[in-house]
């Protein structure tokens, strides 16, 4: 994501209480207590806070959110990064240092993932297997 | 023998200097020496340290090179270092410090196979796997969750495994389908067309582009659990 371009910034000294709705890329380094609708690029830089949800095209977050984020594309979530909230995406990359205390659904293929099953289906066995050849281990040295 | 032979002392100056002229002189200039062999690259003085744990007490030691078995310093028992290939049906018994391959077209219907890697590409109907070092399970390995303790799992690109019951390891390195609920003392990888589903809780995390996640997440200041078997 390219910095140099970002339409929006909200530096790191101002504080935004309510909603955001933005065409473009918007870069956060402050406080937002309140929800972001971005339709390209949001950013949430080391020193930001969101208090609120997001709901961008792809986020990079370095900074504190608590709230969700809904990403039609891909998120991001930086070694600094700390989010308490789900997160919904097609495409998820976290380094390590990451916390994150939320559910994920991430699916790259962007179809809906199943429903965890309580019971492991057995694999059926492969063809050519006689399951009843005699014999020993050889160890090999 | 000549009762006439004559006493006479030879120099060894002398008879090096003889037999390095005639050397020189008869050699032709084609048969040249060889030149020396040059040292192997890589070549080390000290031999290779290997990590083992004794299947009886658990108590890790090391030993150096090349060795089939050692003794355990805690209880004194013979330690197998050997690895093993199992491409058969199974239903003994096998203890050893080194890696057990279960390859394709072998079934393990009952006993108990320990070691410290244990690749599993087989399938595993019965008995018991305990690998205290790391579980691998590659494409085409079948197996419930009661038949194998690990302490770190991996899951190679094609494998499935679906736990029905919470499972703690310390490190979890998934390439393949993973479903259940895992608490990871250490680190988690997803690689790049990994899936994992259902609840996770670990210290830290790492996912790749390209993978799934779709569960309950807690990263970060998890508890120190200690898994092994």
């Amino acid at each position: 994501m390219d910095n140099v371009s970002a339409q929006t910034v909200i530096a790191g000294d101002a504080e935004i209480t309510g909603t955001i709705k933005s065409a473009g890329t918007v870069r956060i380094d402050g406080k937002l207590d309140g929800e972001l609708h971005c339709e390209k690029d949001a950013l949430v830089g080391k020193s930001a806070v969101v208090k609120g949800n997001l709901n961008v095209s792809s986020a990079v977050v370095e900074g504190t959110i608590n709230g969700n984020i809904v990403a039609r594309d891909r998120i991001e979530l930086k070694a600094s990064a700390r989010l308490t909230g789900d997160l919904k995406a097609k495409r998820l990359v976290v380094e390590d240092g990451v916390a994150f205390v939320g559910r994920s659904e991430v699916n790259a293929s962007g179809v809906a993932p199943a429903a965890p099953q309580h019971s492991a289906p057995p694999t059926p066995v492969p063809p050519g297997i006689d399951a009843n050849r005699p014999g020993v281990a050889f160890p090999k040295r | 023998m000549s009762g006439s032979r004559k006493a006479s002392i030879v120099s060894g100056y002398d008879l090096v200097q003889s037999l390095g002229g005639r050397r020189a002189a008869t050699r032709p200039a084609a048969e040249a020496p060889p030149p020396p062999r040059p040292a192997p690259a890589g070549s080390v003085a000290l031999p290779t340290k290997r990590d083992i744990a004794c299947p009886d007490c658990g108590w890790e030691s090391h030993v150096m090179g090349r060795q089939s078995y050692a003794v355990c310093p805690k209880c004194r028992k013979k330690i197998d270092i050997v690895d093993y290939t199992v491409d058969i049906d199974f239903s003994g018994t096998i203890a050893t410090a080194g890696a057990v391959r279960l390859a394709p077209g072998g079934i393990v219907h009952s006993g108990e196979i320990r070691a410290a890697i244990v690749d599993l590409a087989s399938r595993v109907e019965g008995g018991r796997i305990v690998a205290w070092h790391r579980l691998d399970l590659r494409a085409g390995a079948v197996c419930q969750p009661d038949h194998i303790e690990f302490r770190d799992l991996r899951l190679d690109a094609g494998a499935r495994l679906a736990f029905t019951c919470a499972l703690a390891c310390r490190r979890l390195d998934v390439a393949g389908d993973l479903e259940g609920e895992f608490v990871v003392s250490g680190e988690v990888f997803l690689r790049a067309g990994g899936a994992l589903r259902g609840s996770l809780r670990c210290a830290h995390l790492t996912v790749e582009d390209g993978a799934s996640l779709a569960a309950r997440l807690q990263v970060g200041g998890g508890d120190p659990v200690v898994p092994g078997p």
